[in-house]
């Protein structure tokens, strides 16, 4: 599987957004009542990222996108992040699409969105056993240390 | 049912905040006569509402409506806000969908949801 090259900055965080869209069907009766059902467990998240590329950078990417990606229709292996922590998966370009704008007088903002296959909550698990072990998460600089000393040991 | 509130200081949705009421009415209209009826008691109020979350609030969060809320499909113990002030009742997320928009640090939940008064 393709790996994303490595370029000098990571996703800008500016306009890094996600969508959660589990499978989960919801029907209306005319009673008013409503019921919702889980339908499937794995869930394929939707990450909408910008780049900012030198021009040597977004030659990179496009024939990364155009030779390595058939166009943008194969998955690879690409970083994401949530929080603060960039973690590695299996990514998806929608539709193969990106937008690149100039960034006067040589750098380019380059947009596109993709799909995270099977998004596992590993480290999210682990934080949810440790706030409700102490039973707040009101405390700032627990919740700093806590990250900071999350990232340094298990997150990739 | 899960219970968000549990855990103290989890910050509520926030004042932005819009619900439409549907109440369960039929109305009918027929040579200039109308009419309305209640069929249920039932009232469905869908409100659009953004929660402020910081650091790992957000995987708190995540982690919860995954696991102990199935995706969000199902109802759990939440505070939201009306009329009357923050309130602690039960909700469902509708669809089980919410938007995320992060800079790493502080991070904006949307969605919508379904509030049982």
């Amino acid at each position: 599987m393709p790996t994303l090259p490595t370029f000098t900055r990571s996703y800008t965080l500016d306009g890094y957004s996600y969508e959660v869209t589990p499978d989960v069907r919801r029907t209306q009766f005319y009673t008013g009542n409503s019921r919702q059902r889980y339908y499937y467990q794995n869930r394929n998240d939707i990450f909408n990222v910008r780049h900012v590329f030198s021009d040597s950078e977004l030659a990179t990417f496009e024939s990364f996108v155009t030779d390595d990606l058939e166009g943008g229709s194969l998955q690879y292996t690409g970083p994401y992040f949530t929080s603060n922590a960039e973690y590695t998966g299996t990514l998806e370009m929608i539709d193969g699409a990106y937008t690149c704008e100039l960034i006067p007088p040589n750098s380019w903002a380059v947009t596109y969105s993709f799909e995270l296959k099977n998004r596992t909550l590993t480290e999210e698990a682990n934080i949810y056993a440790v706030v409700n072990d102490l039973g707040t998460i009101s405390n700032t600089e627990l919740i700093v240390d806590l990250l900071a000393e999350l990232v340094n040991q298990d997150w990739p | 049912m899960p219970d968000l509130t549990t855990v103290t200081d989890f910050p509520p949705w926030s004042i932005d905040y819009t619900f439409d009421q549907e109440n369960a009415v039929t109305r009918s209209q027929g040579r200039g006569l109308k009419k309305q009826a209640r069929y249920s008691k039932k009232q469905v109020t869908t409100a659009s509402a953004t929660r402020k979350l910081t650091g790992i609030e957000l995987p708190y969060f995540e982690y919860f409506i995954r696991n102990e809320c199935i995706d969000g499909s199902i109802k759990f113990t939440d505070r939201y806000k009306d009329g009357s002030g923050v309130q602690i009742g039960t909700i469902r997320i509708v669809n089980g969908a919410y938007t995320v928009v992060t800079n790493g640090i502080n991070h904006t939940v949307t969605c919508q949801i379904e509030v049982f008064r």
